[in-house]
């Protein structure tokens, strides 16, 4: 290993940034598939059903049939559709999914090497830009399919996505008003001592919209309008088939585990564990394995959650999804975020 | 030069995208231009060292003002319709000039201001600790007046807006009681 010593450090830099876009992707895009299967199953159990169990042992393969299967599908484009917003549509959904995790620690540091792919410092805020791009694919692909049933989703699609966008951001203030910074390393840090310092606990009201608001920005249900199978027969992704379907459905995996790794970075203490020392930056190779391990696991518990409510809910209809946020998540955040600038200014 | 290699990439993206935005004759198509625009733009001040700044831009413009821009394009104008007509040519004729006068007022008075050095602008504009003390404080070197007068006006705005488009509600709602 002397040879990679040796290197300048841009190349260093590179050589190291390359290697973790690449295992964060692949990680990524493993997670996806077993999520979906995840899913499957967890709603195979809760309707007392079996579930995919045929393809290799419990059903592990199962993934890698439908990956296959998707591939092997004619790529098939209908004639009445606007052919570069349908061929755009896609790219642009999975895109966005893609890049939150940049900004991510998912892990404190392995060797010499911090464990997130860029460490802005405005690290929140990009998030939240990168998520509002996520509209964009649902909307091209609605308008892209020129027929009813995707177009009504893509208008669901955009009032949804800006009216919960500002409860989400308001809700998330009160963090930075404790934490004093935007960089989620810092953050994290900030959420090191002990169990109690977790910012789930500190701001449970923010830690509630928050989680609430993250159901709508991925579109689950309780909050699946643009895709009400039973209103619009599948909505905004109506005309797609094959892989182009296939991106649509990954990304709203990748969507769900990217949003739920934003929880844990800010409410869930990230990769730490207030107990043994693993609050602390890792000294050795294994514990910087076993942090990424902690923070793979809470993430896997929110995605569990959000699935397992998925199945337990029923949909809101359009006009309660609406009031709900202008009329009762939104007055709510301002109150928290008033709420907690007073306190800080008794305190101080 | 990497910096300046990027800088007229981006330039050039932008520069194309903006005379999309005008000549496209689909309403769509410009938001999408105007999208492209403002990503360019985003990039720019990336560029420039202004991650803030470049953050703010995605989220505010790109993420809740186009996001509305396409909502209303696709609840308002007919989106089934291909091409829009062409304004008429004494239209196009004052259009043409009324930019030409922005451009060269913009021109001249950017080029009759004398910009500080960069190098004592740079740690300033980038970190949100400064933005947010030049922003909010009363003292000297502060723009908290400024800050509070904006936001006066945009509320201003806002419930402007309410009122009108409520009273349009209103009356809509009284004839329909009538019939």
């Amino acid at each position: 290993m002397t040879w990679l010593n040796q290197l300048d450090p841009t190349w260093q830099f590179l050589l190291f940034s390359a290697l973790k876009v690449g295992v964060a992707v692949v990680a990524l895009l493993t997670l996806v598939a077993y999520t979906v299967i995840l899913e499957r199953r967890l709603a195979a159990c809760i309707q007392d059903r079996i579930g995919p169990n045929r393809v290799g042992p419990l059903g592990l393969l199962q993934p890698l049939a439908d990956g296959v299967k998707s591939f092997l599908k004619e790529d098939f484009v209908p004639g009445h559709v606007r052919k570069i917003y349908f061929w755009l549509a896609p790219a642009l959904i999975m895109i966005p999914a893609l890049l939150t995790l940049a900004v991510i620690p998912f892990g404190s540091r392995l060797g010499s090497q911090p464990l997130v792919i860029a460490d802005l410092n405005v690290g929140i805020l990009y998030t939240f830009g990168i998520v509002s791009l996520g509209v964009y694919g649902i909307v091209l692909a609605g308008y892209a399919a020129n027929s009813k049933y995707p177009f009504l989703g893509g208008i669901r699609s955009t009032a949804q996505m800006i009216s919960y966008e500002i409860a989400m951001g308001l809700a998330v203030i009160p963090v930075f008003m404790l934490a004093g910074d935007l960089n989620l390393s810092r953050i994290i840090d900030y959420q090191s001592h002990g169990l109690f310092s977790w910012l789930a606990f500190k701001l449970p009201v923010s830690f509630v919209l928050f989680g609430i608001t993250a159901f709508a920005e991925t579109n689950r249900t309780p909050f699946d309008m643009p895709e009400a199978e039973n209103e619009l027969a599948g909505g905004y992704n109506v005309e797609y088939g094959s892989m182009k379907f296939a991106m649509f459905f990954m990304a709203e995996y990748a969507n769900m585990i990217a949003v739920s790794a934003m929880i844990v970075t800010l409410f869930l203490g990230g990769w730490t564990l207030p107990w043994f020392g693993l609050d602390r930056p890792a000294a050795n190779l294994w514990v910087g394995l076993l942090q990424v391990g902690i923070f793979l696991g809470k993430v896997a518990a929110w995605v569990s959650f959000m699935i397992w409510t998925r199945w337990m809910l029923p949909r809101f209809r359009y006009d309660q999804l609406m009031k709900l946020g202008w009329e009762r998540l939104i007055p709510v955040a301002l109150a928290n975020i008033v709420g907690i600038a007073v306190w800080l200014w008794m305190k101080s | 030069m990497p910096f300046k290699f990027f800088f007229y990439l981006i330039a050039l993206f932008v520069l194309y995208s903006a005379y999309f935005v005008v000549t496209a004759r689909n309403l769509f198509r410009s938001a999408m231009g105007l999208l492209a625009v403002l990503i360019g733009i985003a990039g720019m001040y990336l560029l420039l060292n202004a991650q803030f700044l470049s953050a703010v831009q995605v989220v505010v413009y790109i993420g809740g003002i186009v996001v509305l821009m396409v909502f209303a394009i696709l609840l308002i104008a007919d989106v089934t319709q291909k091409v829009f007509e062409q304004s008429p040519r004494w239209r196009q004729g004052l259009i043409g000039a009324a930019s030409l006068l922005w451009f060269s007022l913009l021109a001249g008075s950017m080029l009759s201001y004398r910009f500080g050095a960069a190098a004592a602008a740079v740690d300033k504009s980038g970190s949100i600790r400064e933005i947010g003390r030049a922003l909010l404080s009363p003292a000297a070197g502060g723009y908290a007046l400024p800050f509070e007068v904006i936001s006066l006006l945009l509320i201003a705005a806002l419930v402007g807006a309410v009122t009108v488009a409520r009273a349009d509600a209103d009356n809509g709602e009284g004839k329909e009681g009538k019939a």
